[in-house]
């Protein structure tokens, strides 16, 4: 074989070998705990792109919730607005926050009340076809003590 | 320098301090008659699980009061879990002249009972409280409190209500003393309760 065909082999493997990297990655994901009988919750994480080019998240899933829906909020008019997004961009190696007060996933219609430490499983779909499985845990909101406490101590 | 030079600078520099201190001294009473928040709150009635709450039922102690809903995902439980974590980081004596108040502007969805559940969730020194839409509009308008319902197709929440997201610190004498924006820190809003403890 000549080098052009090795070459073209080459690319036409690499090709097939490079979605299966992990392009996006989320980091410190967490659900919040709410008081028992809400039907819906929220999820934050830190999206890392590790790709050249920005990745689009367009939807998620969960095993505990009817729907996830993105969202965001926006100080307007004196009053914090909350309003559904259809994506958020990940930019070429560059990160998103989903945190309080801004982008966040909202997790809606759940079929249980959330346990402190429990995982909750979100599945990210990105614009590509990607998938990135989420393990997040459940916490209560920043600052609280957990007071209900099944023998577990949550840090 | 000849001495009529010096006794007409003394005379300017005496002049100059005594011009000083009394514009001090009229600046210093004047910022004791000046109210920033003179106009604003007053005392009220809502509901909570229990039976009805008025505002007046806190008189000597100190009040944090946020209006919110309890479908709120994000902002409401950040401003609830925050509120009890300055309750717990007062000291026992302080925490017990201090109580938060929770009023839901959903009245379409919240129940007193449901507000109250609510509250306590985050603290047991937080009281849930609501009332009908009018109940809470009168209420809202004394406090310059903006909400809006805004329905939503698009998502399956059906509708949510924006809202401002300040926290209004209530003196002992019932009067509004201070005003915490959402993103305060925790130590911040520690500092902002003890100074209207003490005035």
């Amino acid at each position: 074989m000549n080098k052009e065909i090795i070459f073209l082999l080459a690319v036409i493997f690499g090709t097939f070998t490079v979605p299966a990297w992990a392009q996006v990655e989320a980091h410190a994901p967490m659900v919040r705990a709410m008081p028992p009988g809400q039907p819906n919750s929220v999820a934050f994480m830190i999206l890392y792109n590790h790709a050249i080019n920005e990745q689009v998240l367009v939807g998620a899933r969960s095993n505990v919730a009817t729907a996830v829906e993105l969202h965001n909020h926006i100080m307007a008019e004196g009053m914090m607005k909350m309003r559904r997004i259809e994506q958020v961009v990940v930019p070429g190696h560059g990160q998103v926050e989903l945190k309080p007060g801004g982008l966040h996933l909202m997790l809606i219609g759940l079929n249980h009340n959330l346990e402190v430490g429990e995982r909750v499983t979100i599945e990210l779909e990105f614009a590509d076809g990607q998938r990135l499985i989420v393990a997040a845990p459940v916490r209560m909101p920043e600052g609280m003590k957990h007071e209900a406490d099944h023998g577990k101590h949550s840090d | 320098m000849t001495r009529q030079w010096w006794v007409l600078t003394l005379l300017l520099l005496g002049a100059a301090v005594l011009g000083l201190g009394g514009g001090l001294w009229m600046q210093q009473r004047s910022n004791q008659v000046v109210d920033p928040y003179a106009g604003l709150g007053g005392d009220f009635t809502l509901a909570a699980g229990t039976g009805p709450v008025s505002l007046a039922d806190y008189r000597d102690q100190v009040v944090m009061l946020f209006f919110g809903y309890t479908q709120c995902p994000d902002v409401c439980p950040t401003d609830l879990a925050r509120m009890g974590a300055v309750l717990d980081g007062l000291t026992n004596e302080e925490s017990a002249q201090v109580v938060g108040l929770f009023v839901s502007v959903d009245t379409e969805r919240d129940t007193p009972r449901k507000v109250s559940d609510y509250a306590a969730f985050f603290h047991q020194r937080i009281v849930g409280i609501t009332g009908s839409a009018d109940e809470i509009a009168a209420v809202a308008k004394k406090y310059y409190v903006l909400y809006q319902q805004v329905e939503d197709d698009n998502t399956a929440l059906g509708y949510t209500i924006d809202h401002s997201a300040s926290t209004y610190l209530i003196g002992r004498d019932g009067k509004v003393k201070d005003l915490v924006q959402h993103s305060i820190s925790v130590g911040e809003m520690i500092k902002a309760v003890r100074a209207v403890l003490a005035s």
